[in-house]
């Protein structure tokens, strides 16, 4: 409830009397307002939050409500992973190796709802002595847990014949990765989200890739 | 904004009690009508931000979110969906023939009221991706079948359409999002639906091409493809969300004046004299895995 003084009564005015109105004052101003000392209308709205924080090293906003960042490849950068030690004759249980610079890391203040978004171009070179259609996958880990759910894969089309071969089709062979996640009641800390994969291909690169991340504190 | 305008008491003046108790006065009546104003921006925290809707002290802008795979148990099935041939939806719900594998959808009857309740002026956005692995037909390729006959013919737009549902009653049937085009009719063979800018859209649509290797020698059908579709929405009403599903229909072709058209596989340009597509039958069998569907509300002051 609202501040409210002791009434000085007539006579000499006291100094206990002063005090204890500056206590319930000091008091108030600490920690004593309720909700509903509060106006009831237009008390925060998103124009009086604060503007937040921008790392430019890491490209992270940070807000009072969350966390927005992420990162897009230049011009002439690519990422990669090779078939070593990943999916070099394809195993049954291939290594995931990190694509370079896709990864995300990033401090939560407290529990909070996290959505990651990603975008690719994958590129599997054409190499001589591979006989078959290489198979390149990749997929979302948070915090090192792998999120199958999230796998996205494409293959380097070597085809017999020729009569396909032109520019007719070929543009619809090429995939072009895109996918998200939302990790819910993400906890307090550090976290790292990243996109590992792995090729049966000689490599595979990524073009024009770029990754995103928008977290909402609970 | 709030503020106290007090006389000060100066130093060696003798005062009395109507003057002191004015200052305080004046100092209860500006606390019991503090607002916005009167906190500076750095001071303002989860404390001082509106209670969210659902009661659970989640912080703006966020309404809800909430998101659904159709792992098993953290594993990927695949889920085939056979005969398809475009004239009507199929679910992804991960049970043709009885396989019992988990569907792709999101229930949102568990939130207070038993829905998830929209209100005009919020964005929406929903998202969504699915992985068709592969099809049945292995020498596929939208220009039509490897043969000499086909060289240099232009590709048709083929492909397999996802779409997204809601269901807005608690017993009421999925329908299109708003504005969107209407896949969940049946139609076709012989016809299709008309995309516009306006109440028929293609926003919250993947198109999936169904190009895997076009030669049988190598992987044929083997297409490896996900699609990521997002659909994002000013509510221009309120909605009461229950439940969101996925569907497929397909194959489908996009071809004259923006038209998602079915023909009839294997007859016409499409007659083994011809394109050849499929190479045999006039159906398709379709193998989906992994997926996700979600949904995000966000809303600027609740």
């Amino acid at each position: 409830m609202a501040f409210a003084p002791i009434t000085i009564v007539a006579g000499p005015i006291t100094a206990t009397s002063i005090q204890q109105n500056s206590d319930k004052m000091r008091n108030y101003v600490d920690g004593g307002v309720a909700s509903a000392d509060m106006a009831t209308d237009n008390w925060a709205e998103s124009k009086h939050i604060m503007r937040g924080h921008y790392n430019p090293i890491v490209n992270m906003h940070t807000f009072t409500t969350g966390l927005d960042g992420g990162y897009r490849s230049t011009s002439d950068e690519m990422s990669f992973v090779g078939d070593g030690p990943t999916g070099r004759g394809a195993p049954d249980n291939p290594v995931d190796m990190n694509f370079s610079n896709t990864g995300i890391s990033f401090f939560l203040r407290s529990a909070a709802d996290v959505m990651f978004q990603f975008t690719a171009y994958p590129i599997t070179p054409s190499i001589n002595l591979l006989g078959t259609s290489p198979l390149t996958k990749a997929t979302v880990y948070i915090d090192g847990v792998k999120l199958y759910e999230t796998e996205v894969a494409t293959r380097h089309i070597i085809d017999a014949g020729s009569h396909q071969q032109s520019d007719f089709w070929i543009a619809h062979n090429f995939n072009v990765w895109s996918g998200f996640f939302i990790s819910k009641n993400l906890g307090e800390g550090d976290h790292s989200i990243t996109i590992r994969g792995e090729t049966e291909g000689r490599y595979s690169f990524l073009m024009n890739f770029s990754v995103s991340l928008e977290a909402f504190y609970r | 904004m709030s503020t106290i305008t007090t006389t000060n008491f100066e130093a060696g003046e003798i005062t009395d009690r109507a003057a002191t108790n004015t200052n305080f006065t004046a100092v209860a009546t500006a606390t019991a009508s503090i607002n916005e104003e009167n906190v500076r921006s750095e001071g303002i925290d989860k404390r001082q931000l509106a209670a969210h809707a659902y009661s659970t002290g989640r912080m703006e802008p966020l309404v809800h979110i909430d998101t659904a795979n159709n792992l098993n148990s953290g594993v990927i099935e695949d889920t085939v969906y056979s005969g398809q041939n475009g004239t009507q939806k199929f679910e992804l719900d991960g049970d043709p023939g009885g396989l019992n594998h988990p569907p792709l959808v999101l229930s949102l009857t568990g939130l207070a009221g038993g829905h998830l309740a929209i209100a005009t002026g919020d964005l929406i956005r929903i998202h969504y991706t699915i992985y068709l692995k592969s099809h049945n037909d292995s020498t596929f390729a939208s220009c039509g079948n490897d043969i000499s006959a086909n060289g240099g013919n232009p590709a048709d737009g083929i492909g397999l359409v996802i779409f997204p549902t809601w269901k807005l009653t608690g017993g009421g049937a999925h329908q299109m999002l708003p504005n969107e085009v209407n896949l969940i009719n049946n139609f076709g063979p012989g016809a299709g639906v008309t995309v516009n800018n306006t109440t028929s859209k293609a926003d919250s649509i993947s198109f999936i091409s169904m190009e895997g290797a076009a030669d049988s020698a190598t992987t044929g059908g083997d297409c490896v493809r996900m699609v990521h579709g997002s659909w994002n929405y000013v509510a221009d009403q309120a909605y009461t969300v229950y439940e969101l599903k996925l569907y497929g229909r397909g194959p489908m072709v996009y071809q004259g004046d923006r038209q998602l058209y079915v023909p009839t596989w294997g007859a016409g340009r499409y007659h083994p004299d011809y394109m050849r597509i499929p190479w045999a039958g006039s159906t398709f069998n379709f193998t989906m895995s992994n997926g996700q569907i979600s949904i995000m509300v966000m809303r600027g002051d609740s």
